[in-house]
């Protein structure tokens, strides 16, 4: 139920974009649905972005530093 | 009262904090810091304080739009900063905290060079004392590591100051403009701002430090000295071409690294890094709506930031635990704090009806109006960032989530009020945007609230909550540390200062050796047989082989006058 709001809201915004005057300097901008889709591939990326250089490189144990860290 | 610097208010009120009934403290210090508001208010334009100082005249206090409206915003903190810290246990983290605060006031409406380095560098030495009260012994090592960068920043920019001084330019305060790329002075105190700024790879004293002072501490610590460099910049480096690309890396630089974080004070310190970069660039791109965006989101970003490390502090105070991996289900047992925190947190997001809505489109706005699409897209993707770990990651591993049958202090509501004030606040700029842009000091016309602004934001807000919906077991795992710039100085610092003084011992140890040796050919033939007895019999005193003071004592007198009589010759 909850998840059905949630996706009508969203269609809902879709179907805002046709009804609003907008006026778009980049061309994409005109695209329908482009910041919905622009936000979510945008956390997809982002997430696995963050993810890959954590697991990868960047993280350490919580004592990596010594005793001060802990 | 309308030509009394407000920053000598804030230094009176911080003597106040010395006093022991704790009642008295308490109205003193908040009458200090309302008066300290009333007397940005009501400053006059033409109001001056200057002091002639033997050829030079120091400007301690010149006021014209921009100074005023962050002058503004930095004594309306101060008073729901003191607000949120009147039952801090540490009385000097308020005295610090005030002086800290006076410190960024004086910055702000600082006439010259000259005060505007005095004050820089207090405002160093006042939030150091803040980060210290945390009373850790990792707040005392966080703080060695903060002085160390900010004494570094700060010599930066004093050296910068120096060479432009001497170039001829006047000492009283005026943009570097364009023109000077090519000079020294420009780089120099550009990169001593860059290290306030928090610009990577600059900027890791900030989530190093920011989260280990106390819960009040962090409030002050989030609110002054980023947004007092992003003055800086504004009004000396605005339209900087490099300051356009270091803003967009430093937003998402913050975004990502908060995505990582496990700390909910430390994440929050990296949305300071990327909420500063939208400010960055908006003074890079120098036209007059990117400038006015760039101070209205540091007006903006100042309210929101302080509500967020109000409510994450408030979470600390009462539970203890800091790891958002210790938390969880606390939106039950602290309701309160919970809706204030999503206040904040929609305010970051830049939410409509909410005021990061209202600034900081202004910085994208302005991006697009000057045909940078890059730019543009690449600060969108720093807000869906903004979103996903300020708005979802945090509240939902903090407040959602399963009860862990939590034994809560309570919270004072002097804290409660002063989170209260700040999200009304940020309500209220966010739903009549008139009132700051009226205060703007560059001319520009911008209207937020147009249908497609509108509609095009919750979509973009729309998507990251379902991206975050499609990836969140991503975002949980196991406590860690991210390794950030500050590996070079954590890590690399103690075994490189060790190898150094190792080295120069031998050397010196060396250098004794021989002339011990040459001693030999220049001494008494007939002591020799006495010498070299005493050896054998083991009566030689060993401190005789060590280095002796005086040598380098002469050597830093030699170099000295080497240098003076070559600046003798060459000057």
């Amino acid at each position: 139920m909850r998840r059905w709001l949630v996706f009508s809201f969203l269609a809902a915004l879709v179907a805002a974009e046709r009804f609003v005057h907008a006026h778009h300097p980049f061309w994409w901008q005109a695209l329908p649905a482009f910041a919905l889709v622009y936000g979510l591939a945008g956390s997809v990326v982002l997430i696995y972005t963050a993810a890959g250089l954590g697991h990868g490189w960047l993280q350490r144990r919580e004592d990596y530093y010594g005793d001060d860290a802990s | 009262m309308n030509g009394l610097h407000p920053a000598l208010l804030l230094f009176l009120t911080a003597l106040l904090a010395a006093c022991p009934r704790p009642r008295l403290r308490q109205v003193g210090l908040l009458a200090g810091t309302l008066l300290a508001l009333l007397a940005v208010l009501r400053l006059a334009g033409d109001a001056r304080w200057s002091l002639a100082l033997s050829g030079y005249t120091v400007e301690l206090l010149r006021v014209d739009a921009l100074s005023r409206v962050f002058g503004l915003i930095f004594a309306l903190i101060t008073v729901l900063g003191i607000l949120y810290a009147l039952h801090a246990p540490r009385r000097g983290e308020q005295a610090a905290a005030l002086v800290y605060a006076g410190a960024a006031l004086g910055v702000v409406f600082a006439g010259d060079w000259l005060s505007l380095f005095v004050f820089w560098e207090l405002m160093a030495v006042a939030s150091l004392f803040v980060v210290w009260c945390g009373g850790t012994p990792r707040s005392r090592a966080a703080g060695f590591r903060y002085l160390l960068v900010h004494a570094a920043g700060g010599s930066l920019l004093l050296c910068g100051i120096l060479l432009h001084l001497a170039a001829g330019h006047p000492l009283a305060l005026e943009a570097l403009g364009r023109a000077g790329e090519t000079e020294a002075a420009f780089w120099l105190i550009l990169l001593g701002v860059a290290v306030n700024a928090a610009v990577p790879p600059l900027h890791a004293w900030l989530p190093d430090a920011y989260p280990e002072a106390s819960v009040s501490g962090s409030v002050f610590l989030s609110a002054f000295t980023t947004k007092a460099a992003v003055y800086v910049l504004a009004r000396l480096f605005a339209g900087a071409e490099v300051l356009v690309w270091a803003g967009t890396v430093m937003a998402l630089y913050g975004v990502v690294f908060a995505l990582l974080e496990k700390d909910m004070r430390r994440l929050l310190a990296y949305h300071i890094v990327s909420q500063v970069g939208y400010m960055v660039t908006g003074v890079g791109l120098g036209t007059a709506l990117a400038l006015s965006g760039a101070v209205a989101h540091a007006f903006c970003h100042i309210l929101y930031k302080a509500l967020l490390f109000m409510a994450t502090g408030a979470v600390l105070y009462a539970t203890g635990r800091r790891r958002l991996t210790e938390l969880g289900g606390l939106g039950r047992h602290l309701p309160l704090v919970a809706l204030l925190y999503l206040v904040g947190a929609l305010s970051i997001s830049g939410a409509p009806l909410f005021n990061g809505f209202i600034s900081k489109s202004m910085v994208i706005a302005a991006a697009t109006e000057a045909h940078r699409p890059l730019v543009s897209l690449l600060l969108e993707l720093a807000s869906v960032g903004t979103f996903l770990s300020v708005g979802l990651k945090l509240p939902y591993l903090a407040f959602a989530g399963p009860d862990r049958s939590w034994q809560l202090r309570p919270v004072p509501a002097s804290m409660l009020l002063a989170m209260g004030a700040a999200a009304l606040l940020c309500l209220a700029l966010g739903l009549f945007p008139g009132w700051l842009y009226a205060r703007l000091p560059f001319a520009a016309s911008y209207h937020p609230y147009s249908a497609a602004h509108v509609v095009s934001t919750l979509q973009l807000l729309g998507g990251t909550a379902l991206g975050f919906w499609l990836c969140r077991a991503k975002l949980h795992g196991t406590p860690a540390i991210t390794l950030d710039t500050d590996w070079w100085y954590r890590k690399l610092l103690p075994p490189a200062s060790r190898w150094l003084i190792a080295t120069a011992r031998q050397a010196g140890e060396a250098w004794q050796r021989c002339g011990e040796a040459l001693l030999a050919w220049g001494q008494n033939p007939a002591l020799v047989g006495e010498r070299l007895r005493r050896w054998q019999q083991g009566a030689a005193k060993t401190d005789q082989a060590r280095l002796s003071l005086g040598l380098p004592v002469l050597w830093v007198v030699l170099v000295f006058a080497g240098v003076a009589l070559y600046t003798a010759i060459a000057g």
